[in-house]
């Protein structure tokens, strides 16, 4: 099934040369070819082999991925991984110790003493915030993986739903051949008799 | 010497505005002083080449200034409308903001803006081009007269002397071991990519073509990438290959090597894609958007906008199937190609830029 058209390195310009050789073109009739294109396509749909709404559902299905995008909901789980990541980065940072330099000569010293002096507690209530935000951090971690599942699931739900639908439609569409197909018959046999 | 530079917004090797505005340029150095600007930084692939717009000599009232019109943004109005130059526009088409304005909202205010502009500096431009008759009828609704037709500098067998990569081409018949369909764009939005996905899939599930789908072009906007990725995941029978940047060597051994070409855009003013395609010799079918059904004639399939994309997927399986149609197609592509280059238009750009200095 694969042919290289126009060989490789240079090998064009040859087979162009051939091909003007061919002479006067056979016109395609694109007209005829579209007309043929589209009874080939409505014999598929009628056949069944092209199920009634498919192409509806490709579009819908591509139109549901949009409007998440038209929201501004580009990647809800994103975003909150992102917030989990920052938290992560401003904890840190959380280490219960303030800058000692001052303006007023003489009290950085003091500030410094001071800060020693009460570190031992500082330090350890920093301790317990930043477990806190880690607790945080966490959470925000599982809402991320919950957002991902459930916007997946959603998705696989309608369209699930919408294949169940489509199917039903296409039965209804078969039943109603047959129906049509069978008064037809009825109407012979009435007509013979 | 008087100075006949171009501007354009952004320029890459791969940009169609950038290589026509690169052959222009040639064409005009002969008489006159003639650089091409790029207003936005000139990326690696051409900086040399085109130059950066800080740099662009201040010239004269009996100067020429081109300029490619394909996208708004406030300052570069208020620069030419400052400049002394006179004003030559070459109309490209800007897309209508409408496609963008719920997912990038300030990306459609600049193409609204670039719409704005044409209103704007109407009054300095001294001479029209549009590279389509679709262009041109679009930029008449400006209040433009007396516009040329002439897609100035394209060049379909850009491509000719780029030798195939047999490496690129034994992991495409890996990837694709029964051959793909090819499509070939920047990705955006209205570029309708979504449409090529979904038609793999029909003919994988409907026509039962083991078939894949090369979808080659930059990431323009990373959302609708991202969107067009989540589409792939759901549809199990879209077998896809997503290039983003590509090569000019993988390009050409794309267009040689795949089984059709597909477009399947909403809005284009002139289509150079398809052209390549048939210069490569690849049967193209695409969507009747814009300026495509003047650019590609009777030399493709073109099917018509408001159809289904089953009636897409059936025009390329038929196109796959039926070796003789494919054949004839080849042969109308590269007809059409000849019969696309026949007029010089580069030289008639040049013949009528000379009548501004009479």
């Amino acid at each position: 099934m694969r042919l290289l058209r126009n060989g490789s390195n240079g090998t064009l310009v040859r087979h162009r040369k051939s091909l003007s050789k061919v002479g006067s073109l056979k016109q395609v009739d694109i007209e005829q070819v579209l007309a043929e294109i589209r009874d080939d396509v409505a014999k598929k749909r009628a056949e069944g082999s092209f199920p009634p709404g498919l192409e509806q559902e490709l579009e819908a299905e591509f139109q549901t991925i949009l409007s998440y995008t038209k929201r501004g909901i580009t990647d809800r789980a994103a975003e909150i991984e992102r917030l989990a990541a920052e938290v992560r980065h401003n904890n840190h940072e959380i280490t219960g110790l303030t800058p000692a330099h001052s303006r007023i000569p003489g009290m950085s010293i003091i500030h410094r003493i001071v800060r020693r002096v009460i570190a031992r507690h500082t330090m350890g209530l920093a301790a317990q915030i930043r477990a806190s935000e880690e607790s945080k951090v966490r959470l925000l971690e599982i809402f991320a993986e919950q957002s991902r599942a459930h916007e997946d699931a959603d998705q696989r739900l309608v369209q699930n739903l919408s294949k169940h639908v489509l199917d039903r439609v296409a039965v209804i569409d078969h039943l109603t051949i047959l129906v049509t197909a069978l008064e037809a018959k009825i109407r012979k046999l009435e007509e013979s008799k | 010497m008087p100075s006949v530079h171009q501007l354009i917004i952004g320029s890459s090797r791969r940009d169609a505005i950038t290589n026509m505005a690169l052959t222009l340029r040639d064409a005009l150095a002969d008489k006159y002083d003639a650089e091409v600007y790029s207003y936005f930084a000139p990326d690696h692939t051409i900086n040399g080449e085109v130059l950066h717009f800080p740099d662009m000599p201040l010239g004269t009232p009996e100067d020429i200034l081109v300029y490619h019109s394909s996208f708004g943004l406030e300052a570069v109005t208020k620069e030419l409308l400052q400049r002394p130059e006179r004003i030559v526009i070459v109309y490209h088409n800007i897309t209508p903001s409408k496609y963008y304005e719920d997912s990038d909202p300030v990306f459609a205010e600049q193409l609204a803006w670039g719409r704005r502009e044409l209103e704007l500096i109407r009054d300095k431009v001294v001479m029209s081009f549009a590279d389509s008759e679709y262009n041109a009828k679009d930029l008449s609704t400006y209040g433009y007269t007396d516009i040329s037709v002439v897609p100035a500098g394209v060049n379909p067998r850009r491509l000719d002397e780029v030798p195939t990569s047999t490496y690129f081409l034994g992991e495409l018949t890996q990837h694709f071991p029964n051959g793909f369909v090819l499509f070939v764009s920047q990705v955006l939005q209205h570029k309708r990519a979504e449409l090529a996905l979904e038609m793999v899939h029909l003919l994988r599930s409907v026509w039962r073509l083991d078939v894949g789908l090369v979808v080659a072009g930059p990431n323009r906007k990373p959302v609708y990438r991202r969107d067009l990725e989540k589409l792939r995941q759901r549809l199990p029978e879209s077998h896809v290959l997503f290039t983003d940047e590509i090569t000019e060597q993988q390009l050409a051994t794309l267009y040689r090597s795949c089984l059709v070409y597909v477009g399947t855009s909403e809005h284009e003013g002139l289509a150079i894609p398809p052209l390549e395609a048939m210069a490569n010799g690849a049967p193209v079918v695409v969507r009747a958007a814009g300026a495509v059904a003047e650019t590609v004639k009777q030399a493709g399939i073109i099917v018509p906008l408001e159809s289904g994309v089953g009636e897409l997927a059936g025009a390329v399986a038929r196109v796959i199937e039926d070796n003789s149609l494919r054949h004839e197609l080849v042969k109308s592509g590269y007809a059409r190609v000849s019969e696309f280059e026949s007029v010089d238009t580069t030289s008639h750009f040049v013949k009528r830029i000379e009548k501004l200095f009479v």
